[in-house]
């Protein structure tokens, strides 16, 4: 009976644990740290924007498209377009996590929380058991680590601005625990322009009862309100900060910038609290997450695993794979996605018995796994952050040819390179 | 009896430099106190330097510490909350 065991149950352990079911594994389990899915996904919501629509369309053409199904339809507005942002959906943050969780079981997925990882035992060449922190030891043929980045305290009080008590939970649950790391394979960690260890998460979150009603009004009809920035308060340096370089643009610095995903995203990683009630009609937000947005955000790419392109992570063991951000300076959740997907459909091959999958560089997932991992071997390509959304990434992939919004050119590229439907089928 | 470093440490090194019997070093993610070595500055200080020079109170006695953290951190350590699919024969019980 193969069996593969995810650890981390953010966007990309879940795709991860989709991919192992579909691709044949009879036993799947997720293993999460705190008590809901979905991690940074909690708090999340952008979808489809630039490359990420092209990108979603072709892994809905491989036959991965639950969980963007889930998206979809889950989304508050479709389409929206933004500063240096076209066709974004919106997901609802509140009725994602349920729904994915539904998902999962309907799928047979097995899904412990509360469940962190502390230990793990390895023997001629493999990990054979994960043991939880209450000691309770799992076995399994091949694992995943999609334990991300994110933290710990001591790393966000390190490079950052401290504990900021974001979705991560750390103090409640434990900080991550990487899979990678207890292997004992050699990690590297993403640095700033300045080379500064790790990168700060791009937005917050903004209580909806605390802003003007004129302004949720605007925003649930349009799902986006900009308000110029009042001219005192504009401060560029914080755009360098950030993880997200989609975001980094002069217009986020310029103007106060809010999406609707069932809360308020605000687009900057963070703002003094009375800073932001200066700006006319904020007079009452609050901070919903990271609840200490006045001071900061957190800390990400601490750890990043070293994979081959089937996102097999190499090391002293030959029954791991990676995906999310473990994988590489991938920001975002369609880009967690993608590569939890390959990670859990190369373990149920791994499990089966069967060589894994490389996606061929003909299609923009299959290249941007590639560059991605071509890059972080650089000391210049560990300072990027990649997404199919904007930067280096997106700029390579309109370069290249590969975007695209045309769901029937997606499907033909899919179908030419003979992978039509892939992931949703059993390994022969 | 001995001290310990709970998780509030936050890396700061302070007590590693005034410990008098050099109890204390470097681990994975903070500070930690070999329990072996410590003997409370027993002999050397009438505080124990690490509780004096710590900015943010994470060195403590070891028991005090042990029952506050597991007060305080009731859901870490606990049994894990499982979601089963609906499917004859799954996985083994924990």
């Amino acid at each position: 009976m193969p069996r593969v065991v995810v650890v981390g149950g953010g966007w990309a352990g879940c795709a991860a644990a989709l991919a192992a079911r579909q691709a044949g594994a009879d036993e799947v389990v997720v293993l999460e740290r705190t008590d809901s899915l979905l991690g940074t996904g909690l708090v999340g919501g952008i979808m489809r924007n630039n490359g990420r629509y092209t990108a979603a369309e072709e892994m809905i053409a491989l036959g991965a498209g639950q969980l963007f199904e889930i998206c979809d339809s889950t989304s508050r507005h479709c389409g929206i377009d933004f500063p240096g942002h076209k066709h974004a959906w919106l997901y609802d943050v509140a009725l994602i996590e349920p729904a994915v969780r539904r998902r999962l079981l309907e799928n047979g997925v097995e899904i412990w929380l509360m469940s962190r990882v502390t230990e793990i035992e390895r023997r001629d060449g493999a990990i054979r058991v994960v043991v939880l922190e209450n000691g309770t030891s799992i076995p399994a043929d091949v694992f995943v680590d999609a334990t991300g980045t994110v933290g710990s305290q001591s790393f966000c009080t390190e490079h950052g601005n401290g504990c900021v008590m974001c979705v991560a939970r750390c103090p409640t649950f434990g900080p991550r625990v990487s899979l990678t790391g207890l292997a004992g394979a050699p990690e590297r960690a993403g640095r700033r322009a300045d080379g500064a260890l790790g990168a700060m998460s791009g937005s917050c979150k903004l209580n909806k009862d605390t802003v003007a009603p004129e302004i949720v009004r605007q925003l649930e009809a349009a799902g986006l309100v900009i308000l110029p920035m009042p001219a005192h308060l504009v401060d560029r340096r914080k755009l360098s900060a950030k993880a997200c370089q989609q975001y980094a643009l002069p217009e986020f610095a310029d103007n106060v910038i809010l999406l609707d995903t069932g809360q308020i995203k605000l687009m900057t990683a963070y703002m003094p609290l009375d800073q932001l009630r200066q700006v006319p009609g904020l007079e009452n937000a609050r901070y919903e997450d990271p609840y200490s947005g006045t001071v900061g955000n957190s800390m990400r790419y601490s750890a990043l695993s070293p994979r081959d392109d089937a996102m097999r992570v190499l090391g002293p063991v030959d029954n791991l794979f990676c995906g999310g951000e473990k994988a590489g300076l991938l920001v975002g959740h369609t880009e967690a996605i993608v590569t939890g997907t390959l990670a859990g459909h190369n373990a149920a091959r791994a499990a089966l018995g069967r060589e894994p999958l490389v996606l061929p560089d003909a299609l923009a997932v299959g290249d941007a796994i590639r560059f991605v991992r071509e890059s972080m071997e650089t000391e210049a390509g560990l300072q990027k952050k990649y997404t199919f959304s904007g930067s280096v990434l997106f700029e390579r992939m309109q370069a290249r040819g590969l975007y695209t919004t045309d769901r029937e050119a997606v499907a033909a590229r899919v179908a030419a390179a003979g992978l039509t439907g892939v992931f949703a089928r059993e390994v022969a | 009896m001995a001290y310990m470093i709970t998780a509030e440490c936050i890396n700061c090194g302070a007590c590693e430099l005034d410990c008098p019997v050099r109890a204390i070093a470097p681990a994975p993610s903070q500070f930690r106190i070999d329990p072996d070595v410590c003997v409370e500055c027993d002999g050397y200080f009438d505080v124990p330097r690490c509780q004096h020079v710590c900015p943010v109170n994470a060195c403590t006695p070891a028991r005090a510490a042990y029952l506050f953290k597991a007060r305080a951190l009731a859901n870490r350590g606990a049994p894990p909350r499982v979601y089963r699919p609906a499917r004859a024969g799954a996985s083994p019980q924990p």
